[in-house]
């Protein structure tokens, strides 16, 4: 019934690049997903991170937890 | 996060090194974003056990690198071509400033655009294997 809010990689071979989406945390893998948020490219300089806000707001409101990773970025780009 | 994403890196480059577990629990941690805890109950190990995974595959990939220093290389080879690029752009910009130069100028942007081409082809060969979700 957890539900987060993650990074997860897409990307090529040593060019890292992450979708931010809303996952159901039992179901790590296989990649079903609740929504997409967003985006984060690392390998840009200073990296790109974009996501709705708002969606992203309402998601925490209902109780979805973001990864520390996740927080970190949001705490960084003031979501 | 600077870290992770070095670490994304060699685990990339040296990822088939380590032991097929090893290299799903880093590939969890790493590139799915899982938490300790998350990935304790996939395997139905302690929280302490993954974190010692992790630490001992943090470890191992530094290692690897600091004997065979693929991602430094890499990353020379890439500032070189960075520097040559800017190099051919100055070239360009100078040629482009006079009228009889022009012709010459056009010249190398055709190279500059094959150039990128070449690099685009080596930099992603035919279908990359890319994460299914």
């Amino acid at each position: 019934m957890a539900v987060k809010i993650r990074l997860r990689r897409i990307g090529a071979k040593k060019a890292p690049f992450y979708r931010v989406v809303v996952a159901d945390s039992r179901y790590p893998r296989d990649g079903r997903c609740i929504e997409e948020l967003g985006y984060y490219d690392p390998t840009k300089e200073p990296s790109v991170f974009k996501v709705d806000a708002e969606k992203a707001n309402a998601w925490i409101a209902r109780g979805a937890q973001p990864t520390d990773t996740v927080k970190a970025l949001f705490k960084k780009n003031n979501i | 996060m600077s870290k992770n994403l070095d670490m994304c890196r060699l685990l990339d480059l040296y990822g088939c090194l380590l032991t097929e577990k090893q290299f799903d629990i880093m590939d969890f941690y790493y590139n799915d974003d899982l938490s300790l805890g998350e990935i304790a109950d996939h395997y139905e190990i302690s929280r302490q056990g993954v974190h010692d995974a992790i630490k001992r595959g943090d470890e191992a990939l530094t290692e690897y690198e600091e004997r065979l220093g693929l991602l430094k290389a890499e990353q020379e080879r890439r500032d070189e071509i960075a520097g040559f690029r800017e190099l051919a752009l100055a070239a360009f910009n100078e040629c482009n400033a006079h009228r009889s130069f022009r012709n010459v100028a056009e010249k190398i942007v055709v190279l500059l655009e094959t150039f990128d081409e070449k690099l685009e082809e080596y930099e992603n060969p035919a279908p990359t294997e890319e994460k299914q979700d």
